[in-house]
């Protein structure tokens, strides 16, 4: 079983009811944002949330603990007067009488689609883990900032002070060392029993790279010739809008559609690579970082409206500019693989290079790309990955304090 | 090789040996009379190629200048989106942190509300007299009008009002000056426009129809478009006020004994902490207590990449210069060049010069103290020059100084130059000293810094400036 799942439900909206749909989810978003009225209630089993409007069509995407339909039952269980009001702007949704949890989760779970690469920053921590263990380090801070001027409780030892914590939070009453299954295991089963064959799968995408090459060198000669198109999708949102996304500046969304440039062969060489870097994530960059970036709380690429349009959608920290500038400076040979597929990316070399390493038309590019996201909901907005990944650390040591020294540990404060 | 004579000479250098100097903030209120009098004082501006200089004269401009000398608007939009929107727009307000005391309806001039500033001039002297004349004649012009004069002033020991040493750490521009430390050596397209930047590109840069250049002044590019911001570059310019008695106040009551009483040398540490140097520009070292003593071989020091302090146990992690400039410990970069490489994208020329009267002529801490609030005007006139003001002015703003949650920080901004939150605000607003056995946290750090006034200029090159001054004017 996943620990995490990535949920994507895409339904199209009943004609000329796009814009009163639009101004709900604007008017959620504000509520949750400016006036602290979160939608889902005491529901909380999803990371991130968001619903977008592209033209015809309503996207949901959610980050989730447990499976997506598990995630959707319980979403229709506990949210079905938060689900109604918008899925009636949607063709097929039961009308309104009739709307019962089940044939909602029913609407909801037939039109789910399939997420081609999902990349998620800590894997093993439930909504809840990440909460608790946000708690366990503000209490911690209060207490050594109550006892930071204290020459005498200074000159303790480390081993001495980490007790005192302890005793401390023995005194709150939060629950920060009783042992949890999921702790000690970084990634789940199905990952690990399937951690032998990544050696050969490895060799199997360096053979089909060779192969693959070649043929995409020759894709792009000949695109090269060709004008590149414009991103039809650039509609409604305007660029003001989404500079306003990113000013939260803790955690931002980007929401993202491209077209795939036509024909089969870029269909292939796009789910090739997507299937490529899930595996390198899935094995390699399981530690909260994606390459060198550490920054991405959940990140995925789903390929939709049959093969036409790559979705890309992320919840990162931080700036739009540090974001795009950490693509550009750490991640551009993967990028330029999966958008290189897609028509007006800058263009690419072999497949690999090239494309987002031009900065400035790839920031370009990205902007022309991205389209607004009128809700958007985040489990604890106010913790950055580096954040969630120390206060794992230390409820880790709390646990079972040979993971560290206690010399160490207070350092994570 | 870059043509110096073509560069203005505020991008080598900002003349920091000449005491004395005025900004002034111009609207052009007679195009045609301007461009005549900029034709023919085209070789009175001060060039890259000049040194040693007894008086200086630049000049920039922002869109609404441009406008005026009738530069066509596709030609505007070629330029730098941050540059053609200008500092005020509501988005880039939140980004750079100018909302609540700082927001720009308190601005002493740049705010919408107020006379749109078209050009500065800006010059530095030798003597006070040569400041003087240069601004009357400069008021004189029946085609302008002064809106605005700024006049900077230079404190003892390259000191900004605080009481630190400004000025030591600074990217070379290849091609422009020698290289002094090699992880601050930079391309010449960070800084000028139209040269091969940090991703070894050349950036877009600003272009006009060549019809436009009947004297073929301007180079031109494959699409035979003249280049308008070749050698050019563009200029941020940020009036912040600086109240020197709370910083000094608040690092007091922080650092008191546990009697309640004043603290000098705690109270020091703990200022050098919050900027990351001591007062004398000297690196702090972990563990160290006290300032060390400087001699005249033995000035400040910038060797250092923090390699040798990750933990931030001298130099604080939050501290104002690690933030501006994290040099080779940036996170989730395994090797320092790596990280270096990354932290150079983002760096700017630094211009500024404090303005204003220090509250005391010692600037020590226990005489301001002693003193107590004067209610006087003084600050940083915070000038810096960049190629790309997203990628680097806005980016060092937003993602470095404001930031709360900088590399693995959780709810701290700026010590020195940050913008606070709101009191109320759920992240409050600490600073985190590193230290051993566990870290110290000055908490509820106040705002010691207003913004007072500012804009995008662009700074162009002397070809781009005799094509400016023989623009036809509109019909
Ligand atoms: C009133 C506000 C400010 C004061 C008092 C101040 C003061 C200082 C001081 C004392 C230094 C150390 C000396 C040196 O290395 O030159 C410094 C360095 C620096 N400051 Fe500021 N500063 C202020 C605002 C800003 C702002 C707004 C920015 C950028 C947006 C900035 C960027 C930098 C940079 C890049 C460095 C050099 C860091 C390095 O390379 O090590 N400063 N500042």
């Amino acid at each position: 079983m996943e620990f995490q799942s990535p949920v994507l439900v895409i339904t199209t909206i009943k004609s000329g009811r796009a814009e009163a749909l639009t101004a709900l989810l604007r008017e959620l978003n504000h509520a949750l944002w400016e006036q602290d009225v979160n939608p889902f209630g005491d529901f909380n089993l999803q990371h991130f949330a968001r619903w977008v409007v592209i033209n015809d069509q309503l996207i949901f995407a959610a980050a989730v603990d447990g499976s997506a339909e598990d995630y959707l039952q319980q979403l229709a269980r506990n949210c079905l007067e938060l689900l109604t009001p918008i899925y009636e702007h949607c063709e097929n949704f039961p009308e309104s009488g009739s709307s019962s949890t089940e044939s909602v989760t029913n609407y909801l779970i037939t039109h789910q689609e399939q997420t081609h690469m999902f990349y998620h920053g800590l894997r093993n921590r439930r909504v809840a883990d990440i909460q608790l263990e946000s708690q366990i380090h503000r209490s911690i801070e209060v207490f050594l900032d109550g006892n930071q001027d204290s020459n005498s409780f200074r000159a303790n030892n480390p081993t001495t002070i980490v007790e005192t914590i302890k005793a401390h939070l023995k005194g709150t009453g939060i629950d920060y060392d009783s042992d949890d299954p999921h702790f000690h295991s970084r990634l789940p089963p199905s990952i690990k029993a399937a951690a032998w064959w990544r050696w050969p799968a490895l060799i199997g995408i360096v053979l089909g790279a060779v192969l693959l090459v070649p043929l995409v060198a020759y894709k792009e000669w000949r695109e090269r010739r060709e004008p590149s198109e414009q991103n039809p999708f650039i509609a409604d949102s305007q660029p003001s809008e989404l500079d306003f996304e990113e000013i939260q500046a803790i955690q931002s969304p980007m929401t993202s559609i491209v077209t795939i440039k036509p024909g089969w062969f870029r269909g292939i060489t796009l789910r090739l690579v997507l299937w490529a870097i899930q595996m390198l994530a899935d094995h390699y960059y399981n530690k909260g970082r994606l390459g060198s970036i550490g920054s991405i709380h959940f990140a995925r690429w789903a390929i939709i409206n049959n093969g036409r349009h790559l979705l890309f959608l992320s919840n990162y920290d931080g700036s739009w500019e540090s974001y795009l500038g950490d693509f550009i400076d750490r991640a551009a040979h993967g990028l330029t693989g999966v958008w290189g597929n897609a028509v007006g990316f800058p263009p690419s070399k072999f497949l690999l290079w090239g494309g987002a390493s031009h900065a400035a038309d790839f920031k370009a590019y990205a902007k022309r790309s991205q389209v607004a996201t009128h809700f958007w909901y985040s489990a604890y907005p106010q913790l950055s990955m580096p954040n969630k990944l120390n206060n794992r650390s230390i409820r880790a040591f709390l646990i079972d304090s040979k993971k560290s020294s206690a010399k160490h540990w207070l350092r994570r404060f | 090789m870059i043509d110096k004579q073509d560069i203005q000479g505020f991008i080598k250098q900002g003349y920091g040996y000449l005491n004395y100097g005025r900004y002034l903030l111009v609207k052009i209120v007679d195009a045609a009379g301007f461009k005549q009098w900029l034709e023919t004082h085209i070789d009175d501006i001060s060039t890259a190629a000049q040194s040693d200089l007894k008086q200086t004269f630049n000049i920039a401009f922002t869109r609404s200048g441009l406008q005026r000398l009738s530069l066509p608007e596709d030609s505007l939009q070629s330029f730098a989106r941050e540059w053609y929107e200008n500092m005020v727009t509501p988005e880039r307000s939140y980004r750079l942190g100018d909302t609540q005391h700082n927001a720009p309806e308190n601005w002493q001039w740049g705010a919408p509300h107020q006379t749109t500033i078209d050009a500065l001039l800006f010059g530095f002297f030798e003597t006070s007299k040569g400041c003087k004349a240069w601004q009357q004649t400069i008021e004189s012009f029946d085609f302008l009008e002064v809106i605005e004069v700024i006049e900077p002033r230079n404190l003892p020991q390259f000191k900004e009002h605080f009481g630190f040493r400004d000025g030591i750490s600074q990217p070379t521009v290849k091609g422009m000056h020698k290289e002094k430390e090699k992880f601050n050596a930079l391309a010449t397209g960070e800084f000028i426009l139209g040269h091969k930047n940090e991703y070894d590109e050349v950036a877009p840069c600003p272009v006009v129809n060549t019809n436009l250049d009947k004297h073929l002044q301007l180079k031109t590019n494959r699409q035979g478009d003249s280049l308008l911001g070749f050698n050019g570059s563009y200029l941020v310019f940020r009036q912040l006020e600086q109240d020197v008695h709370a910083f000094w106040d608040y690092v007091d009551q922080q650092s008191k004994d546990e009697y309640n009483k004043s603290h000098p040398q705690q109270r020091l540490l703990f200022a050098s902490k919050m900027v990351g140097r001591w007062p004398n520009g000297k690196m702090i070292k972990p563990g160290a207590t006290a300032q060390p003593s400087t001699g005249i071989s033995n000035g400040p020091e910038n060797q250092f990449t923090y390699e040798n302090d990750t933990a931030g146990f001298g130099c604080p992690i939050g501290s104002h210069i690690r933030r501006s400039n994290p040099r080779a410990t940036l996170d989730g970069q395994k090797k320092a060049k790596d990280a270096i490489k990354t932290a150079n994208r983002h760096r700017i020329l630094r211009r500024g010069r404090p303005y204003g009267e220090p509250i005391v002529s010692s600037m020590q801490a226990d005489e301001i103290l002693e003193k107590g609030n004067d209610d006087a005007q003084r600050g940083l006139l915070f000038l810096c020059l960049n190629a790309d003001i997203a990628r680097q002015f806005e980016f060092v703003q937003q993602t470095w100084l404001n930031n709360s949650k900088f590399r693995s920080l959780y709810t701290e901004v700026d010590p020195i130059a940050g913008i606070k939150p709101d009191a109320e605000h759920l992240l409050g607003n600490h600073f985190s000293i590193q230290g051993k056995p566990f870290r110290q946290r000055l908490r509820q750090v106040p705002s010691f810094i207003t913004m007072k006034g500012g804009a995008y200029f662009f700074l162009p090159s002397i070809r781009a400036l005799k094509f400016l001054s023989t623009l036809e004017d509109e019909a």
